[in-house]
């Protein structure tokens, strides 16, 4: 009779994860098994799907929910009472909630937390580094951008009397163009092939950290390599542009 | 060839206006080699930069091949340029980072001439020239006497029908300096015309006619009588 009492008081419900742990062979089996824990011997009496209890950071492991039965047992034990409503009617629902968990434990004062705001807490340190790396990912652009340009300003200086000469003996605006986006397109092309694998790794272990993460798509460095190969086409061509301009005459007459 | 009426140029900066060529009118016929002298900053150099269609006048005609150039504009100028002229300057201007048959060659790409073509031109012109077996070399690899030969084959491997020479010699000992001069005139035997700035008198005793310039006027126009 006693044992029949305590197993009456122990019915648990268990996650796939817990079936899977104990070594039981599938969900149908496990239902009415036995198992021991720190309160005693406890039997199962349903199985639900797997579910993440934290955050996404960590797998979703066995997980065992306690059935209440008694009234006396839910308000003893119950911390907790999770309410879906309605958006738009929070005041009201508040007011009411309050009321009626007064009425079920005068005991306890009322506190409440909205769900959507405890997950975004979750991954509030990925939300700022998001924020930040969004910020450093423009400051980087920019400053790449800049180093280009001077670097091909300095470039195309360099070369004003190679393309007055070229200008003089017949080329035009398209080959000087061509000849200077060429070369910068080069060292982009090998500058890729180098940032490439440096940044698979650095995503990779940073992805490690969640245990359900997205896959890094090959896409994702074609198009850094396309927005990179654009923008050097856009300021050598503008560069090569201003320079091919001068007259040709002008650039060889004062060598 | 060559016929110029009232060609002007001037240079405008926020400050200064400067007249290098006012009203300058003279012809060159087919076949000539005409030398340009004058003192430094009276207009030659500015005077040989409209000749070859480098720049524009600011006002005046100019006509070339009996053609009004004076207004062209410059992919106009550069298509007219790249088949009928060829250019020697006084430093050579080469570019150090091709080899002499890479530069030699440059006007013929310009001129969309295939591969095999470009390599038969250019080496018969480095042999005219005496260069084939430096044909592998850079510029800083040859003597001031070699560079010149380099650019003047590069200036006659498209086969111009005039030549512009600014002080081809400027930068050459004497004896370099008169193997240019002999090229050029070689050159001029063989039908080309030649127009050559020059503060040598020794080199503009090669030409036929030599047009004196002073503060952007022609000033004489001396005719080699022949011997």
């Amino acid at each position: 009779m006693k044992t029949k009492t305590r197993l009456k008081k122990c019915l648990r419900v268990i996650n796939e994860a817990m079936v899977e742990y104990m070594g039981w062979p599938d969900n149908q089996s496990a239902i009415g098994k036995k198992f021991h824990s720190l309160r005693g011997q406890e039997r199962v009496v349903g199985v639900f799907k797997n579910f993440n209890v934290k955050s996404l950071h960590s797998q979703r492991k066995p997980f065992v929910l306690n059935m209440k039965e008694n009234d006396w047992e839910i308000r003893y034990f119950a911390a907790w009472v999770a309410v879906k409503y309605l958006p738009g009617s929070e005041k009201e629902i508040l007011a009411f909630l309050e009321e009626k968990w007064k009425a079920f434990a005068p005991s306890r004062p009322f506190d409440y937390t909205f769900l959507d705001q405890e997950i975004d807490k979750l991954y509030s340190n990925e939300e700022k580094v998001s924020t930040l790396s969004g910020i450093l990912t423009f400051l980087t652009i920019l400053i790449a951008v800049l180093g280009l340009f001077g670097l091909v300003s300095f470039m195309a200086d360099q070369r004003t009397r190679e393309i007055g000469i070229r200008r003089t003996l017949g080329a035009t605006l398209s080959n000087i163009i061509r000849i200077i986006t060429g070369e910068f397109m080069w060292l982009v092309l090998i500058a890729n092939f180098i940032a490439w694998p440096a940044a698979y790794l650095v995503l990779s272990n940073w992805l490690k950290n969640f245990a359900y993460h997205t896959s890094m798509n090959f896409w994702v460095y074609l198009l850094s390599g396309s927005i990179a190969a654009v923008l050097t086409l856009i300021i050598t061509s503008v560069k090569a542009y201003n320079v091919s301009r001068l007259n040709p005459g002008s650039v060889l007459k004062y060598e | 060839m060559i016929q110029t009426n009232k060609l002007t140029k001037v240079f405008r900066t926020d400050e200064v206006e400067t007249t290098a060529l006012n009203e300058v009118s003279f012809g060159v016929d087919e076949g000539e080699f005409v030398a340009v002298m004058g003192p430094s900053g009276c207009g030659k150099s500015t005077l040989l930069n409209l000749l070859g269609l480098l720049d524009n006048p600011t006002t005046g005609e100019y006509y070339f091949m009996e053609e009004k150039v004076s207004n062209l504009r410059e992919k106009q100028r550069a298509k007219k340029r790249k088949s009928n002229i060829g250019f020697v300057f006084q430093n050579f201007n080469l570019i150090d980072e091709l080899t002499v048959f890479e530069n030699v060659e440059l006007p013929l790409i310009y001129l969309g001439i295939k591969g095999s073509e470009r390599k038969k031109r250019v080496d018969d012109v480095l042999e005219q020239m005496g260069m084939l077996h430096r044909r592998k070399h850079y510029p800083l690899q040859l003597s001031g006497g070699q560079q010149q030969r380099t650019a003047v084959a590069r200036a006659i491997v498209a086969r111009p029908k005039l030549i512009l020479a600014d002080e081809p010699t400027g930068n050459l000992d004497s004896a370099h300096g008169e193997e240019v001069m002999n090229l050029l005139d070689q050159l001029n035997q063989n039908g080309t015309t030649i127009v050559m700035v020059t503060h040598s008198p020794s080199d503009a005793e090669y030409a036929r006619r030599t047009i004196n310039l002073f503060d952007g006027q022609i000033v004489t126009e001396n005719i080699k009588q022949a011997l």
